[in-house]
């Protein structure tokens, strides 16, 4: 085998995967937007096509509804693929997701702190209160991540220490959500629940373009930084010697990481497993060769979001289901699944 | 090209790991470096490899300090091989291009290719390019690793027991290759290596490591049996046969002994 071939034969299977995730994105997307009232109705197609011509609800529907929901579940999808992998990558560890650090849990603290103490339900502006949950989530899931690189740089950011500190903030700021759960009214209690369950809904055009605004330069960032990510998986050691300064490209990717994961858990709530199970998909097709593995997890994100958040619209019409419920309870078996029947995932 | 090492010293808390390191070695030359377990060789190894920054000392290379390099500047200067390496599931392909990325960065460039098909080429590699790093021997792995050490360019090679998990005929093409790899090059290549019938036959010059202090810093041509004594605290004794130098530890000659390896004297 000539090096010349290899590399052919490399590219080719990766320009295979990726054409292979992008028309299954689309396919998604089409569905998500024909599919209303629990079925999926084809004869839509032609009515999208010639939008501009439809009558003003069918349009209305598919504007404000329809596509900025699907366009949030590719964005916060592959957000979180996005998250996952980084965590992963530098983590050294299989199990590496926005939850095992804790940043989730943070993130609800903040949106329960908003609402319990901000109470912005008495806010009249709308617009204000959405943001006010939202900025606060996202300001605590920062926050967490720097403690956690802070703590981190005091032992070298070894990855063990790193993580087990992702664990003990992750229960503290739990701790701190049943704290406020407990001692405010009923309606704050619930509202604070509800925020948890992460919902494609709350999808406006103004939230997308910030999410958008995350992930390209998240992924312009990282994705340089590809072989970086490769040097860890011989050992911080090793990765020195490649030219990887650890402790830094630790904490810098870390808290790229952590600013996608609660970019999207701020407007979205928490949404389950799509960080942790992306990745996997794509190394059992592509090993873990991170130029390939960093942007494919992010778009098999997108597409495991959408297909779920369209299964959680059909599943158990006229209620919906909110998204995070949905990819919880098929990320947990289909991860069992993959860790049972390949022994591949690492 | 001389890698000058200048009184180097390590504590880890009360502990003295190193003391007073000094020595200089010369382009072409593979310095073996020998002691028992706990001795400072990976120390001192990593010290080079800069891992471990020194708060008091001068490391090196013809006129460049290398403790102030930045680590993608030194990792053009110094390659080094750990003794432990960790399971890593990339192909043999992306192994090399990882030792190449310090000059090329994110993308590889024609120069890249051409630089890592030769490399293919002179250690054989064009079957093992698509093969997962952990599928590989323990032979042809090291061969990779070493390969991709390579790519680098560096001047000084740094080899922490690269030989330790190999059969014997492994073991003998490892050391073949690090040595015409040395001198074609003209690389400072320090190895350290528990076989000292290896370290006798494969090194220019011989450092021999006790508790964190320099024992000797001989031509390998002027070991002698005294000097392994004191090294390891064991009977030794040295036996020239065919121009080659063997060595034995502990060798008693007592009854049982006898009748079991059928001596004649």
């Amino acid at each position: 085998m000539s090096l010349a071939k290899s590399y052919e034969k490399r590219a080719k299977k990766r320009l295979l995967t990726t054409a292979f995730l992008l028309s299954a994105m689309v396919a998604l997307f089409w569905l998500a937007l024909i599919s209303g009232s629990g079925k999926i109705i084809f004869s839509d197609t032609f009515r999208i096509l010639n939008i501009s011509t439809c009558n003003d609800n069918f349009a209305m529907i598919i504007e404000a509804i329809r596509a900025p929901r699907a366009f949030g579940a590719i964005l916060v999808g592959m957000l979180l693929g996005l998250s996952g992998v980084t965590m992963q990558g530098v983590l050294k560890n299989p199990l590496a997701s926005p939850f095992t650090l804790g940043i989730s849990q943070a993130a609800g603290f903040g949106a329960s702190l908003a609402i319990v103490v901000f109470e912005p339900n008495a806010i009249s502006n709308p617009f204000m209160s959405k943001f006010v949950i939202a900025f606060l989530a996202f300001s605590t899931s920062i926050l967490c991540m720097f403690v956690i690189v802070w703590i981190g740089r005091k032992v070298a950011m070894i990855p063990s220490t790193l993580i087990l500190s992702g664990v003990a903030l992750g229960s503290l700021f739990h701790a701190g959500t049943m704290f406020l759960q407990y001692f405010t009214t009923e309606i704050n209690a619930s509202a604070t629940l509800f925020w948890t369950f992460g919902d494609l809904s709350k999808a406006t055009y103004e939230n997308l373009w910030l999410l958008l605004l995350v992930l390209v330069v998240s992924m312009v960032v990282l994705w340089s930084s590809h072989w970086k990510f490769d040097a860890l998986g011989f050992g911080d050691e090793s990765a020195f010697n490649k030219g990887v300064n650890v402790k830094n490209f630790r904490s810098f990717a870390l808290i790229f990481s952590a600013l996608c994961t609660a970019i999207a858990v701020a407007f979205f709530g928490i949404i389950g497993f799509i960080g942790l199970v992306a990745p996997h998909l794509v190394r059992l097709f592509l090993g873990n060769s991170h130029v390939a593995l960093i942007p494919l997890s992010a778009l098999s994100g997108g597409v495991l979001l959408l297909g779920a958040d369209l299964l959680s619209r059909m599943l158990f019409y006229p209620s919906v289901l909110p998204v995070g419920i949905l990819t919880s309870f098929i990320g947990a078996p289909m991860l069992l699944y993959l860790l049972a029947s390949k022994g591949k995932i690492r | 090209m001389t890698l000058s090492i200048k009184n180097l010293n390590y504590a880890l808390g009360k502990k003295r790991l190193l003391q007073d390191i000094s020595f200089e070695s010369q382009g072409g030359q593979i310095v073996g470096i020998i002691g028992p377990n706990g001795a400072g060789k990976s120390t001192l190894l990593k010290h080079i490899a800069g891992f471990l920054k020194p708060n008091t000392s001068n490391i090196l290379l013809d006129k460049i300090d290398l403790c102030n390099l930045n680590p993608r500047a030194l990792s053009k200067k110094v390659a080094y091989l750990s003794q432990f390496s960790s399971s890593v599931h990339i192909s043999v392909l992306e192994t090399l291009e990882l030792g190449r990325r310090t000059h090329s960065g994110m993308q590889i460039n024609q120069k890249d290719k051409q630089k890592i098909e030769e490399t293919i080429t002179h250690f054989d590699l064009k079957d093992l390019l698509e093969r997962d790093l952990d599928s590989l021997s323990g032979g042809e792995r090291q061969k990779v690793l070493i390969a991709s050490a390579l790519l680098q360019e560096p001047d000084v090679l740094l080899l922490d027991e690269p030989i330790s998990h190999l059969d014997p005929k492994n073991q003998l093409e490892m050391l073949q290759a690090v040595k015409k790899i040395t001198i074609e090059k003209g690389l400072v290549t320090l190895i350290v290596l528990h076989d000292i019938q290896h370290a006798i036959h494969y090194s220019t010059m011989l450092l021999l490591l006790k508790k964190g202090k320099i024992s000797n810093y001989i031509e390998t041509g002027q070991l002698n049996k005294e000097m392994l004594e004191e090294l390891f605290d064991v009977k030794t004794s040295l036996h020239v046969s065919e121009g080659h130098t063997f060595v034995y530890y502990g060798h008693v000659h007592d009854e049982g002994h006898r009748l079991h390896h059928h001596h004649t004297f």
